[in-house]
């Protein structure tokens, strides 16, 4: 078995309140630099830009996978994780139809670019992803879980956490996966995170947050269902975090 | 102020529980349940949020009853869950703004 330096919540320039400058290239020049060897791309509520970064990473050697971070109505952020950049597509295309439906003012919202490989931007789109969906918090798990996703709460130690927004985490879904910001927390929460598998990634808006990983994935390869195996402890995996 | 007097005259709707003898001298609105769970003891929550965490909350600050405002609808596991803890539904079309506005005028009379 393998240990892995992961980060599984990063955010593009599709995101609004993320820097322009975090395009493909760029943010895997600075995953490289900090030694990181498999990331994921986490949009609000989109995953169009989930190709381009899939084919720049690969090209530099980092395994990649495909993500989301979902705003329910309560305003949880949920991360979606996907076997293929595909899925990952079809679960985005539901997730867009459940955003209000105005038009953002990039000026004052942030902009939200379609990248290509090289850097170059395709297209400026005035959806509101930033903007919590009409989905309750388990609707967002069935969408992510119908498309063959796995369900993790986001920053349970932060705002829009489910623990802020919820006061605690609910019985149901059963299990599912916790991410904390701060991994020195862990003490912290470790009663209600209770036997939760618990992850830890930068949630990087800019190319400045990235930082030596926050967490390990122990398992074989650096692939989606390795990394489901390691969710779920199955003979040996698991997510390490970086204390 | 009794339960039953605050339904008479604020246009709300019951969904399920017991309105008689429940006596209201306190109230929070909030949507943000850490900082309900943070508010002390409240009679009444008023609130868009329809979780069904929102009845442990209920539970942890004692409320009696509860009003979910803008026309939202409870689910059939949260009513489940209220009617174990005796907690009355209640839900209105209008904001919480408003309802909060016409109860706390009503305690206050």
């Amino acid at each position: 078995m393998q240990c892995y330096r992961a980060d599984f919540h990063i955010h593009s320039c599709l995101s609004p309140c993320a820097d322009i400058t975090m395009t493909p290239k760029q943010v895997a020049k600075e995953l490289v630099e900090h030694h990181i060897d498999w990331a994921a791309i986490t949009d609000h509520n989109s995953t169009r830009n989930l190709a381009s970064f899939e084919a720049v990473f690969k090209a530099s050697g980092i395994a990649f996978l495909a993500g989301i971070e979902i705003q329910t109505i309560e305003d949880i952020h949920v991360l979606g994780y996907f076997p293929t950049v595909e899925c990952a597509l079809r679960a985005g295309s539901e997730v867009e139809q459940a955003l209000p439906e105005i038009r953002i003012d990039p000026e004052k919202n942030g902009y939200q670019l379609v990248v290509n490989p090289d850097d170059t931007f395709r297209e400026m789109l005035l959806k509101p992803f930033g903007f919590p969906t009409r989905l309750t918090l388990d609707q967002t798990v069935d969408l992510i879980r119908f498309h063959n996703g796995l369900a993790v709460y986001a920053h349970v130690d932060k705002a829009m956490g489910v623990i802020v927004q919820l006061g605690l985490i609910p019985d149901e879904p059963k299990e599912m996966p916790c991410e904390l910001y701060m991994p020195s927390k862990y003490k912290a929460y470790a009663g209600r995170l209770s036997t939760r598998t618990v992850l830890s990634s930068s949630d990087a808006h800019n190319l400045d947050s990235f930082s030596e990983s926050k967490m390990m994935i122990r398992c074989h390869t650096r692939t989606f269902d390795e990394f489901r195996k390691a969710l779920e402890k199955e003979d040996g995996r698991e997510v390490m975090l970086c204390l | 102020m009794l339960l039953e007097k605050i339904i008479e005259n604020v246009d709300l709707e019951l969904i399920s529980g017991d309105i008689q003898n429940k006596e209201i001298r306190t109230g929070y609105t909030s949507d943000l349940l850490s900082e309900v769970m943070s508010c002390g003891n409240s009679d009444l929550w008023i609130t868009v949020q329809s979780h069904s965490n929102i009845v442990a909350v209920a539970t942890i600050i004692g409320a009696k009853a509860m009003i979910l405002v803008n026309g939202r609808e409870y689910s059939q596991d949260t009513i489940e869950k209220a009617k174990e803890e005796d907690i009355c539904l209640l839900k209105s079309k209008h904001n919480a703004f408003d309802i909060t506005g016409k109860i706390y005028a009503m305690l206050q009379g």
